[in-house]
Order: C-alpha cells, then sequence, then structure tokens
C-alpha cells in the first residue's frame, strides 16, 4: 500500500464532491456537506504529502483547513436557516435572491 | 495482497461509496445523507490511523463528527424539510458540465506532467549523530504551531471569532422584526 493509494482516494473524493457542489439544484444542505467533503479531501491531502515528504508544515495547514471548515460550516448553515425562515425553500435556485 | 491492502481496500471503497450517496441521493431526505456524511467522516480518521497520524485521526472524530456533524443535525432537524422532489428540475446545465470538464482537463494535464509523488530527500545516515533529539508528534506540532506560524494561528482564532458572531448575528430573531 503505498502513497498513490491515498491520493487517488483523497482524489476521487475531491471529484464526488466537485460533482456534487456542480451538478446538484435541489438542496442548499447538500451543497454545504459537499463543500465539507472537499475540504475533507484537501486535508486527506496535505496530511498524505506531510507523511511523505517528512514535513511538518502539511500537518499544521491540514489543522488550520479544519478550523476554516468549521468556520465555513457554521457561516454556511447559519445563512441556510435565514434563507430557508425567509423563504421556505431550500432550492438552489432561489439563492440568487440572496443578491439583495 | 496483504492484510493492510485489504484493509485499506474495505475503508477507502466504504468512504468513497458513502460520499456518493451523500452527493447524490440526499437531495430527497436529508437525514440518512448526514448519518452517511458521518460514516465518511470516521472511515476517513481510520485512514489517518494507518497513517501513523493517531492525533489527526483523534481531531477528525472530535471536530468533525463531534461537532460539525451534530450541527448539521440541528439544522437538519431545526427545518423540517418538504420533500421537494424534482419539480424544478433545470434541464440541461451546460456551464457547469463546461466548468467540471475544464477542472478534469487540468487535472490530467497535472497528473500526465508529473505521474509520480516527489520522493523525500535522502539525508546521509549518521550526520545527524549527536543532533538529534527526540520529540513526540504534539510536541513538534505545538513548538511549530507556536513559534514558526503564530500568526497564521492567530489568524485562524480570527476567523472563528468571525463565524462565531456572523452566525449569531445572522441568526438572532428579535421580536420586533
Amino acid at each position: 500500500m503505498t502513497a498513490v493509494n491515498y491520493l487517488t482516494f483523497s482524489t476521487i473524493l475531491f471529484l464526488l464532491a466537485i460533482g456534487g457542489v456542480l451538478l446538484n439544484s435541489q438542496n442548499l444542505f447538500i451543497l454545504l456537506m459537499s463543500i465539507e467533503l472537499m475540504l475533507l479531501a484537501v486535508n486527506m491531502n496535505f496530511l498524505v504529502f506531510s507523511v511523505l515528504l517528512d514535513d511538518m508544515m502539511g500537518q499544521l495547514l491540514a489543522l488550520f483547513i479544519l478550523a476554516v471548515a468549521a468556520a465555513d460550516s457554521a457561516m454556511g448553515l447559519a445563512i441556510l436557516v435565514t434563507t430557508y425562515r425567509t423563504r421556505g425553500t431550500m432550492a438552489v435556485e432561489y439563492a440568487t435572491g440572496m443578491k439583495g | 495482497m496483504n492484510n493492510s491492502t485489504i484493509l485499506f481496500g474495505v475503508l477507502s471503497s466504504l468512504a468513497l461509496v458513502s460520499g456518493g450517496l451523500v452527493v447524490r441521493s440526499g437531495a430527497l431526505n436529508p437525514v440518512p445523507a448526514v448519518f452517511l456524511f458521518l460514516l465518511v467522516f470516521v472511515l476517513c480518521s481510520g485512514l489517518l490511523v494507518w497513517l501513523d497520524l493517531d492525533f489527526f485521526a483523534m481531531i477528525f472524530l472530535v471536530v468533525y463528527a463531534g461537532a460539525m456533524v451534530v450541527f448539521f443535525l440541528f439544522v437538519v432537524m431545526m427545518c423540517t424539510f418538504r420533500r421537494e422532489g424534482r419539480e424544478h428540475e433545470v434541464a440541461p446545465r451546460h456551464t457547469e458540465f463546461v466548468v467540471g470538464l475544464l477542472f478534469l482537463s487540468h487535472l490530467w494535464l497535472v497528473l500526465e506532467r508529473s505521474p509520480r509523488p516527489p520522493t523525500p530527500s535522502a539525508y546521509p545516515i549518521g550526520e545527524h549523530c549527536g543532533h538529534v533529539t527526540s520529540a513526540t508528534h504534539l510536541d513538534t506540532l505545538g513548538t511549530l504551531l507556536y513559534t514558526h506560524v503564530p500568526l497564521l494561528f492567530i489568524g485562524s482564532g480570527l476567523i472563528l471569532l468571525v463565524a462565531l458572531l456572523g452566525a449569531i448575528v445572522l441568526t438572532v430573531h428579535t421580536p420586533g422584526d
């Protein structure tokens, strides 16, 4: 089992999440979960390269990405709750109403 | 094919299948999608244990599975979803396919240019004798965090503070409105 297996895994996860972001018009909720999956794949990539190259900086960046992912999901869910309260739907098509 | 390969294959393929189910089939009922999302994170932390990154495996479990997925579950339970079905299915979405194809072609170009990851630089054996002190993983991480990148550390703290304040400001419900 080499690093290539791990890199393939994280690449496929990232592509799945990209597909979820691009081809999803049903639900803002699934969109947020796809973004989280994308950040997870990037995090796995950083960690695998940090182990492969013996460099601690990848693990530090993984910590920072973790913090940013937490902030991201908090803000996204807050916006989603507000949108749902005012509009009563979660479809992505109506998200253009946030332009103001 | 030894045991580690089989275990890696089982963990990663389960994670990929549940990731795909999160992305595709969660559009009609989000609660199973949230649980599959949790499964992806747990399996990924299993993969990290296999890389000897036990601290990060624990952090993934605590932060992702403990905080974030519970947060998602709260929102699912707070907003009762109507089953909206596929009533507003927009027929062909060309822009998304073009963006996806651009991304795939970019990925293919990069992979074609460098098909294998870079190899670690090999230090001559015995050069560091007498200069090396051992430190645990957590010691190294803390030392680097507080001495090499303190500004990034403070910055990520500020980002978390802004997210906290923004979430409160967005969702606070004053009775006057």
